[in-house]
């Protein structure tokens, strides 16, 4: 085996473990988003190849991070195409009463936000990057990230109907 | 993120997705194999043989009802259970939600293929906030491909939706049920596009205008029978509004 090779197989021993540490938060994370479970399943597949074929002379500031935004733009392209079908709209911005228990919720009311917000609130909260790392991964103002994450907040909190 | 509400807010999101079940971990790393286009049309055919095959030996061999009532303790009852309630919370008032009081029994998942699941707010154009939709996805067993699942869709979507484009390879038809004409529509779907979109192997479509919103039931099942997507459509009540 070459020098090259043990290399790349370095690199790709060292990849893996770093995809696999990220997978459980980024595959929720996307079913956060609004993914179907098989569908998170495919696009982290399509980010962990895609991480493979990546430069090792290119790396990423946060593994789960660039997963994380891979893979959410695998999943967008995705349904997509999926929606040459029949395409379909759902979206509401209506007020709903606290009526189920609080993890449906919260997801319910998640869902329904827009879908940038809802990306950073998944970065930020269930990923577990920072203001910096999410303002890099998606090329945006570190302000930008945290005057979106304010308003998702926001925004959920007026779809559970919390009061201080 | 200062207020006790928002920490609030943001513990219960984590709870709900730390509660998602992680699919096995043997297929976390599985590598894409470029898709043969030959091997393909073999699957197909092979599909459209199957087709008859099975779907006679299952008629033949269906004696019992397959109603599943989205009542009773089991499993499969209370997660449909969960992502109808979460649909009907999620969705405009003003949009009768339909539900199904009868599938299919193969349909209530698998290990590989939960079932079912709830898809809302994840529309194409975030800007658009004036009309609302659902979408529920029943999933059976896995297909031979190994990847996807067997699976039929339920959506609804306020006001008035042109009639689909024709697509080359779908055979349109139509039925009465529900006292009104449903439009029918199944075959494979072919494209010329370039790159070709991914499209479904298989696919029927039924759907039909009531109540003033668009409904549809979509299934890329060919062993899912007309017959079975009609009885579906016939099963489905509006759900009660629980705002």
């Amino acid at each position: 085996m070459t020098a090259i090779a043990v290399d790349t197989a370095l690199e790709r021993v060292r990849w893996e473990a770093a995809y696999r540490s990220a997978f459980p938060r980024v595959y929720r994370g996307l079913c956060a988003l609004g993914a179907r479970p098989d569908e998170a399943e495919d696009a982290l597949q399509d980010a962990f190849v895609k991480g493979l074929e990546r430069r090792a002379d290119q790396p990423v500031a946060s593994v789960d991070g660039w997963i994380y935004v891979v893979a959410s733009r695998a999943w967008r392209g995705r349904r997509l195409r999926e929606r040459i079908l029949l395409p379909w709209t759902l979206l509401t911005d209506r007020e709903a009463p606290s009526l189920l228990d609080t993890p449906l919720e919260v997801l319910a009311a998640l869902r329904r936000l827009p879908l940038r917000q809802r990306q950073i609130v998944v970065a930020r909260y269930v990923v577990g990057l920072s203001q910096e790392e999410t303002a890099e991964l998606f090329g945006i103002a570190r302000g930008t990230v945290s005057a979106t994450t304010t308003q998702a907040i926001a925004a959920l909190r007026r779809h559970m109907e919390v009061r201080e | 993120m200062t207020t006790p509400s928002e920490q609030w807010i943001v513990s219960a999101l984590r709870q709900a997705t730390d509660r998602m079940p992680l699919p096995p971990e043997s297929r976390w790393t599985r590598e894409r194999q470029s898709t043969q286009h030959g091997s393909t049309i073999v699957l197909v055919g092979v599909a459209a043989a199957l087709i008859i095959v099975v779907g006679m030996t299952i008629g033949a061999l269906r004696v019992e009802p397959r109603a599943v009532p989205a009542a009773g303790g089991d499993a499969f009852a209370v997660a449909e259970d969960k992502e109808w309630r979460i649909t009907r919370f999620a969705v405009a008032s003003d949009l009768v939600v339909l539900r199904p009081t009868w599938i299919p029994s193969e349909f209530r998942g698998s290990v590989e293929c939960p079932s079912p699941w709830a898809l809302v707010g994840t529309g194409a154009t975030p800007s658009r906030t004036s009309t609302s939709g659902y979408y529920v996805q029943y999933r059976g067993r896995l297909l031979p491909d190994g990847r996807s699942c067997a699976a039929f869709e339920l959506y609804g979507q306020l006001g008035a939706f042109d009639d689909p484009k024709p697509v080359d390879g779908l055979v349109e038809t139509s039925v009465d049920a529900r006292g009104t004409t449903v439009h029918v529509r199944s075959g494979v779907p072919r494209t010329d596009l370039v790159p070709p979109p991914q499209l479904p192997e298989f696919v029927r479509e039924l759907w039909w205008m009531e109540s003033g919103a668009f409904y549809a039931v979509i299934s890329y099942d060919p062993d899912l029978e007309l017959v079975d997507l009609i009885r579906v459509v016939n099963s489905l009540e509006p759900m009660r509004s629980e705002r």
